[in-house]
């Protein structure tokens, strides 16, 4: 199990970095590791309770990289059918979230390919207030705030959009999943220096995109101004 | 460390992906560069914007209805014909994203060779060249004409060649003629089968069956002109299988009695 870890404090405020062991701790990888074992045996009750340890995680994975709700929806059911589909042949001496995210991202690039147009797929999430959507409303909060947030989301959206499929899912994983870089390359079937290099031309391409939309906002205020 | 370099190094240095070393060096370079630090602010944004990237709040009914729906798909499966599922498990192999190119490659290479040997087969030349003896002369000599040719299984004409210093008449009978190839046919008929003509009694018409390479029948005509004080011109006329195209064939001298030679390996 990988252990919390923070970054050193900067002066340029650094994300801090998170850690989320990509398994369990021992103790709940002890009863998860008997519940794969009575799910492949074909306990339902078993196959149900993974699903519940795992069904935020994938979800959260699919809508990031297909950016809507409705395949997200599909590509998570399809995640856990292969899931149960491939049980047996899970191997209980590698990390059973791993795996589950290798099969997730494999069924989001079948569905991207079925869709075909990635990028027109992100719904936009100024239409219809559906800001209350994410996270609890706040009546209290400043209304130019929230607006802002929505923009911000809307951004960081289409920046992700415009990603080649592999750098999009090494940074998800990366930065916003909180794995480390050898876990990421596990999952992606890649090197260490392969996601290193994809993480880091991720990077450059939304520090373009947003400063590209940062300018022109302040350009808009200075106008307004 | 110079500005070049650093450029490099912030992205993978803002989310924390440098080694201790590298680390070290960027930040002692950034304390004194304000250009490279602003561009490593400008990341630090990037990166903190991307970790608004949090999809929305999915309630415990959706994720009651995806497990409801594969449970159902399960069920659903598990009803299916046991058959049915012994085929595609025994089939999936080739059909997985590796093995799937493969597979239609074979496929493929499959199909062209038999394809290749059934066109091979129903165009070989027929082994068997029927020639119908005709009314005999008087001193036993016969008309026989025969077709050794083989064509290559192809549309190659051939027309006869006029026979050329008294030697051996040259007919060939592709399946069809084609003006395209009257030149190669022309070539290809002076290489491959010789016809025997031998000459008939005089008044005689003598007209032989030949089949040619592909089955198809040609006819051919030979008329003997009366003898006189003058060699009579030999005439052979040949009806190809296209009734629009019949061959005549025109010779001066008298075609001399030789042994009869087949075409070989057409």
């Amino acid at each position: 199990m990988s252990p919390e870890a923070t970054i050193e404090a900067h002066d340029f405020a650094v994300a801090r970095e998170k850690r989320v062991p990509v398994n369990v701790p021992p103790q709940i990888s002890r009863s998860l590791a008997l519940l794969i074992e009575r799910a492949a045996a074909g306990d339902m009750a078993a196959f149900e309770e993974i699903m519940k340890h795992s069904e935020q995680r994938v979800m959260r994975m699919t809508w990031r990289m297909l950016g809507n709700e409705a395949d997200a929806r599909d590509a998570t059911q399809e995640v856990f059918l292969r899931v149960y589909k491939y049980l047996s042949r899970f191997k209980q001496d590698q990390p059973f979230f791993a795996w589950v995210y290798q099969i997730t991202l494999n069924v989001c690039r079948d569905i991207a390919k079925k869709r075909r147009h990635y990028h027109v797929q992100f719904t936009s999430l100024e239409a219809g207030g559906q800001d209350t959507v994410f996270g609890i409303s706040d009546p209290q909060a400043d209304a130019e705030a929230t607006l802002i947030r929505a923009q911000e989301r809307e951004l960081i959206m289409r920046a992700i959009a415009t990603l080649p499929e592999k750098e999009r899912a090494a940074i998800l994983l990366r930065d916003l999943e909180g794995l480390r870089t050898d876990e990421v390359a596990h999952i992606m079937r890649s090197t260490p220096t392969t996601v290193r290099s994809q993480i880091s031309s991720a990077r450059q391409k939304i520090k373009v995109y947003c400063k590209r939309y940062i300018k022109k906002r302040e350009e808009r205020r200075s106008d307004e101004l | 460390m110079n500005c070049e370099h650093v450029d490099q190094l912030l992205p993978l240095y803002v989310g924390g992906d440098l080694e201790e070393e590298r680390t070290s060096l960027v930040a002692a370079h950034l304390q004194s560069c304000t250009e490279c630090a602003s561009a490593a602010d400008e990341y630090s944004r990037a990166n903190q914007l991307l970790q608004k990237y949090e999809p929305p709040f999915f309630s415990d009914g959706v994720y009651a209805g995806i497990r409801r729906r594969v449970f159902d798909e399960i069920e659903r499966k598990s009803q299916a014909p046991v058959w049915s599922s012994d085929v595609l498990v025994f089939f999936a192999p080739l059909v997985q994203s590796r093995m799937r190119w493969i597979t239609a490659a074979l496929l493929l290479v499959m199909s062209v060779t038999a394809f290749y040997f059934i066109a091979i087969r129903s165009n070989a030349p027929a082994d068997e060249h029927q020639a119908v003896d005709g009314p005999r002369t008087g001193d036993g000599n016969a008309i026989d004409s025969r077709a050794g040719s083989k064509s290559a299984g192809n549309n190659s004409a051939a027309l006869p060649s006029p026979a050329t210093k008294g030697s051996d008449s040259l007919v060939s009978k592709g399946p069809e003629l084609t003006g395209k190839k009257v030149g190669n046919a022309a070539n290809r008929s002076r290489q491959r089968a010789k016809t025997l003509v031998d000459v008939a009694q005089p008044g005689t018409v003598a007209t032989t069956s030949l089949v040619s390479p592909n089955k198809r029948l040609v006819h051919s005509d030979v008329n003997v002109w009366h003898p006189s004080s003058t060699p009579a011109p030999l005439r052979v006329e040949m009806q190809t299988s296209d009734p629009n195209i019949r061959i005549i064939w025109l010779s001066s001298q008298r075609p001399e009695v030789r042994v009869k030679e087949t075409s070989k390996g057409i």
